[in-house]
């Protein structure tokens, strides 16, 4: 039994996790099994409003960078019809994730599903899913910070070096905030949330200045060459718009009545998320003359920093001051974006280390502020070598983001699965929240996720080599290490073992 | 629609009705995924009017799914 004040109680045992709404009972879990779990407990502080600013602050860099790649060879319209996809797939898949979430509440997520559903393999396939996903999606959100600030620094000529030790620098910084507490670092969520929001605002009111209608509605609508093959291209990075949203469900374990906080958050966040994704688009879009000058620099290399682009050409900020102000707040989406995936990877490798499916050490927490140290230092520092990688390989930015969204949308796919099985099989798990459109809803996930998936295998093939040899390399590591090595204790097992 | 010891209640017969609306403008919006595919590798199939028609009616579906499960998800979290 742990007496720690400093771990919340659960119906009397401060030590025990929650399965659904049922508390796994004191007699089935042994006195080694209690202790483990107070050692690797998480506080639980966070409300709506920062599962709201979560949500929002670490998908909101998909509206500053990564869509406008999606304009290449497609065109405005093409991007419209792609990016309502998108918006469908997201908004059904936070309703029916938030089932999962409230259901078993763990920062392992995915990890959970799985292993409560099918098994360790499938658990540890999805937890890994999520750990790539969170992970390439926090480099190519670093080198956009980069991107940013070098064009602060130098906006008609960015220097790479600028854009890598810009990155190096927001990867230190976060690491610290991140080691210092989850309370204190959901505070500066939410302020750094309104401050990227309040970003957006000023680029809508700054491009409205040179915004023309018939640069979005085109003649032709479609690219004559391609017609409606032009959307199926754009799905990949539109998909860039609203992934990673699913780093709130890692929250649950930290949420304060996560049935009531969780879903709520969850779609306030994504409907703010619509929002500002119309929004965006329709003024970036508007206010270009060549909306391929958004996705494209003079050298072939992606362009990270489309709004600035957008600013810097509108008549209201031919003054200095305006591009510079505004770059300064972009930078605000920005950080507030990496700051929420690092807090996804960092609590996926976690969780993946309690449970010993990736090394244990990752499962460690500080034993004053319950942060994890072990995992948020290696995820930065896997990070940070990416970043340096970039000198040599500038289309590293582009490669990051499609590994990202390719590998989400495999785990969201197989999270449905779970979701259909654990339904059938332990109807009572679901009692304290169930996601409206019962059945619709996660077939739409499902039929979303491999249309968009598939548009990988006919406009995006580098990414594919890619993103099997990570699948390899982990599966190998479990396969011929860690599963003899499953931590018993670890709540995802201990909730999946005792069906409660 | 759930009351608090998570026994599920009957549920006013509007939201009854939203809930069918979104259910089925989702399916046509997957039924039209499908045509899109179509429409992109055969373009000389199931081609349905102009191409501006055309634009104008999927978009059209789509943000009518996206307010109508935008609804559904607002009614089903407010408590």
């Amino acid at each position: 039994m742990n007496d720690d004040p400093r771990i919340p109680a659960i119906d009397g045992d401060p030590a025990l996790p929650r399965g659904g709404e049922t508390l796994i009972s004191g007699a089935s879990v042994a006195a080694e099994e209690r202790a483990y779990l107070a050692e690797h407990a998480l506080k639980k502080p966070l409300r709506v409003l920062d599962i709201w600013a979560l949500g929002v602050g670490v998908v909101i860099t998909g509206e500053y960078f990564g869509w406008n790649s999606a304009l290449k060879d497609n065109g405005p319209v093409a991007v419209l019809v792609a990016s309502l996809v998108v918006c469908l797939l997201y908004l059904t898949w936070v309703l029916a994730l938030s089932e999962l979430s409230v259901a078993m509440p763990f920062a392992g997520g995915p990890l959970a599903y799985g292993r409560r559903a099918v098994g360790p393999a499938l658990g540890f396939l999805m937890g890994w899913s999520m750990f790539l996903e969170c992970q390439f999606a926090t480099i190519a959100t670093a080198l956009a910070t980069g991107g940013y600030i070098a064009f602060l620094v130098n906006p008609e000529n960015p220097s790479n070096a600028v854009i890598v030790a810009a990155a190096l620098v927001t990867v230190l910084i976060f690491f610290l905030l991140q080691v210092w507490g989850v309370k204190e670092q959901s505070t500066a969520m939410v302020f750094m949330t309104y401050g990227a929001i309040l970003g957006l605002v000023i680029f809508w009111c700054l491009a409205s200045t040179n915004f023309r209608w018939d640069r979005i509605w085109t003649n032709p609508l479609l690219p004559p060459d391609k017609g409606w093959r032009a959307v199926l291209d754009a799905v990949p990075f539109a998909l860039w718009w609203l992934v990673i949203i699913e780093t709130v469900a890692l929250a649950a374990e930290e949420a304060h009545e996560p049935h009531r906080t969780i879903p709520r958050g969850l779609v306030w966040a994504q409907l703010t998320l619509i929002a500002l994704v119309g929004l965006t688009w329709l003024f970036a879009c508007g206010a270009v003359e060549d909306w391929q000058s958004l996705a494209v620099a003079p050298d072939g290399s992606p362009i990270s920093y489309p709004l600035a682009k957008v600013v810097a050409g509108a008549p209201a900020s031919r003054s200095p001051a305006a591009v510079y102000g505004f770059g300064v707040i972009a930078i605000f989406g920005m950080i507030a974006s990496y700051h929420g995936m690092i807090y996804g990877t960092s609590r996926q490798a976690f969780a993946l280390g309690r449970s010993g499916y990736l090394p244990t050490f990752l499962g460690s927490v500080h034993a004053e502020r319950r942060t994890p140290g072990p995992a948020l230092a290696l995820c930065s520092l896997i990070t940070a070598g990416f970043i340096i990688a970039n000198l040599w390989f500038p289309k590293a930015i582009e490669l990051a983001l499609l590994v990202s969204t390719l590998t989400a949308l495999i785990w969201y796919v197989l999270a449905m699965w779970c979701l259909f099985v654990l339904r059938r099989r332990e109807p009572e798990l679901f009692s304290k929240y169930r996601a409206p459109l019962v059945v619709v809803l996660p077939v739409s996930v499902v039929v979303l996720s491999v249309f968009a998936a598939w548009m990988y295998g006919g406009s995006n093939t580098q990414v594919l080599p890619v993103t099997a040899g990570l699948y390899v390399l982990g599966f190998g590591y479990y396969l011929c290490w860690s599963r003899f090595r499953i931590q018993t204790a670890a709540p995802e097992e201990l909730t999946a073992r005792l069906k409660l | 629609m759930k009351s608090e010891d998570g026994i599920h209640s009957p549920r006013p017969i509007l939201v009854r009705l939203l809930e069918a609306a979104a259910s089925t403008v989702l399916l046509a919006v997957l039924v039209s995924l499908g045509w899109m595919i179509i429409a992109s590798y055969r373009p000389e199939w199931g081609r349905l009017a102009s191409l501006e028609t055309e634009v104008a009616a999927i978009v059209g579906l789509m943000l009518l799914a996206l307010v109508l499960v935008s609804a559904v998800a607002l009614l089903h979290t407010r408590k």
